[in-house]
């Protein structure tokens, strides 16, 4: 550690002011610090950065209650004591050195009082040097004790000055005191104030909630109004739902139903017609038949003027009714789109009247049924054509056959 | 002010300085105490009671420290350094002498602390103080543990070395490297 006088290590420093040197390496340290100014600046680094470190590593903690009291309390107890503090001790000891010069005078009374002892016949001088110099000890005693009167009446002054700066002081508190007892007062109306408007704020938040809370209350009930009528609603939509699927299926099954009647209409038409053909063809049947044994019906027999065999054809005519019944023998083949018309030549002279076309078998036979006759006339006679197919409206010449009545 | 109760910390930068409430405690205005008290307490308290465990003695601590600031006022100049600093390493000092019950080492005026930053640049401050504490935090742990046991339990060179079974010159090795990065840190 000797080489710290002339190298100081910062470490060293560190331990230094941490107070963990032994008593020799404190007072080398010391002496370099005295010393050196270099020294001293960089033990006053390693010092900062032990404040450092320090309020880095520690974590804070609560003080314990009263804490703060406790310390304001002794703070008032030693102003009561000392009033003007420290510097009456500082004046004591500096005056103490004063007193010292007593116990020095003392001292020469023991040597002058040896000296007195040994030269006996200088006693009465001695006596009286002495009690001179006893005097002139009194005497510096005296002068040395007003000196400290002196000095006392001037301490006694400069502490009434100062007590009358501390009434000075103690009075501008008093009045920074009553200042801030002034502006504590003016907080507390602010914040009475502050209070009450926070109050009504409260008040009218209240009454707002108040307020939102029956609107939300009206909202509701509506809400439920709403949700009781979209039910009905939906119920009676449910319902026209059903009832248009119904309807559908009754629509349906009308159609259905027409369906059936349609065609039952129309196969009942169909009978009813069938049943008038065969009502027809009944009577036409019977009229044939009464015709061909009417003992009134005209038969006729007709015959080629010349050549063999002789193309013959036979009419009955009832025309009364007007049905006619021709039948031929022998006649002569037609080319393809050829046919045999018949023709009722009337008794009134009229123009001849056509009685239907028929065309002849392979054997030259051939049979014509007309019940009902068109323009039916009494007859003078009948004749036969040939006329191209379906017929015609006057007959066209040569006549083949012919036959009168008569 | 919960986390670095510095005097120069932004939220009371603008109310009073340090050097403002020492001022105030040397015309005796009590007030100027409580507001001290107040920005200071915890960090004091917390020094000593890390080094004696014990709440009622570290309170003691606690109370003679402020009872002193109050009847020298004038022993911290606040030109010369941060005033929590100080006052960390002040409580540090009497803690460890009540832990070894001696008389006080050092008298709270030769406690001068340098002052690398301007006492006003608060943020710089509050950001050394991060740093120091960031640095720390990296430090491999037998120097941390080392710092630890010089610091906080008062243990000599040869204390730690005893304590912790590595030879003296280790124990030195790691204080000086462990103070070259506290240093280092603190300057930025």
């Amino acid at each position: 550690m000797s080489a710290m006088i002339g190298h100081t290590e910062d470490d060293d420093l560190l331990m230094f002011a941490l107070g963990l040197l032994t008593p020799e390496e404190t007072a080398a340290v010391s002496a370099a610090v005295e010393a050196d100014a270099g020294v001293r600046s960089r033990l006053a680094a390693v010092r900062s950065q032990m404040g450092a470190y320090l309020q880095s590593a520690v974590v804070l903690d609560e003080v314990p209650e009263q804490s703060l009291d406790r310390l304001m309390g002794r703070i008032a107890e030693e102003r009561k004591v000392v009033p003007i503090g420290t510097p009456v001790r500082e004046r004591a000891a500096a005056a103490a050195p004063t007193f010292g010069m007593t116990r020095g005078a003392a001292a020469r009374d023991e040597a002058a009082a040896g000296r007195s002892g040994r030269v006996l016949p200088w006693v009465g001088w001695a006596a009286a040097a002495g009690l001179a110099v006893a005097a002139g000890t009194l005497y510096h005693e005296r002068a040395g004790i007003e000196a400290q009167l002196e000095q006392r009446n001037g301490q006694v002054a400069q502490v009434s000055n100062e007590t009358a700066e501390t009434r000075r002081e103690r009075d501008a508190m008093a009045a920074s005191a009553m200042e801030q007892r002034r502006k504590i007062d003016e907080l507390t109306a602010a914040q009475t104030g502050a209070q009450d408007a926070l109050a009504t704020a409260k008040q009218g938040e209240a009454k707002t909630a108040a307020q939102v809370e029956a609107l939300r209350a009206e909202a509701a009930r509506q809400a439920a109004a709403a949700s009781g009528r979209a039910t009905q609603v939906s119920q009676q939509a449910q319902q026209v739902s059903q009832l248009t699927a119904q309807l559908a299926a009754a629509e349906q099954q009308r159609s259905a139903l027409q369906g059936q009647v349609s065609s039952q209409t129309a196969t009942l038409a169909s009978e009813q017609a069938e049943l008038a053909r065969l009502r027809t063809e009944a009577a036409s049947a019977r009229e044939v038949l009464d015709a061909l044994t009417d003992r009134t019906a005209l038969r006729v027999t007709l015959t080629k003027p010349k050549g063999k065999p002789e193309p013959t054809g036979r009419t009955t005519y009832v025309a009364s009714r007007g049905t006619l019944v021709f039948q031929g023998n022998n006649l002569e083949p037609l080319a393809a789109n050829k046919v045999y018309e018949l023709w009722l030549l009337p008794a009134d002279g009229g123009a001849p009247v056509p009685a239907g076309t028929f065309a002849p078998d392979a054997r030259g036979n051939a049979s014509l049924v007309t019940p009902r006759l068109a323009g039916a006339v009494a007859a003078k006679a009948f004749a036969i054509t040939v006329e191209n197919e379906g017929g015609a409206t006057t007959p066209t010449m040569p006549i083949l056959l012919v036959g009168a009545a008569g | 002010m919960s986390r670095n109760p510095d005097a120069s910390d932004v939220s009371t930068a603008g109310i009073e300085t340090d050097s403002d409430l020492l001022a105030r405690l040397g015309r005796g205005d009590e007030t100027a105490m409580t507001q001290l008290f107040a920005r200071y307490s915890r960090l004091v308290y917390s020094v000593a009671l890390r080094v004696l465990h014990e709440p009622s003695v570290a309170e003691d601590v606690m109370q003679e420290i402020f009872m002193q600031i109050w009847r020298n006022p004038g022993s911290f100049s606040a030109a010369r350094g941060s005033l929590g600093g100080w006052l960390s390493v002040v409580a540090r000092n009497r803690a460890i002498d009540v832990l070894r019950r001696r008389r006080p080492t050092d008298s709270v005026d030769d406690l001068a602390l340098a002052a690398p930053v301007d006492l006003l640049a608060t943020a710089e401050h509050n950001v050394m103080l991060e740093r120091v504490r960031v640095v720390m935090a990296k430090l491999p742990e037998e120097q941390r543990r080392s710092l630890e046991l010089a610091f906080f339990e008062g243990c000599t060179h040869s204390e730690i070395a005893e304590r912790t079974g590595d030879p003296l010159g280790t124990v030195k090795t790691r204080i000086r490297s462990a103070l070259l990065v506290l240093g280092k840190a603190f300057q930025g």
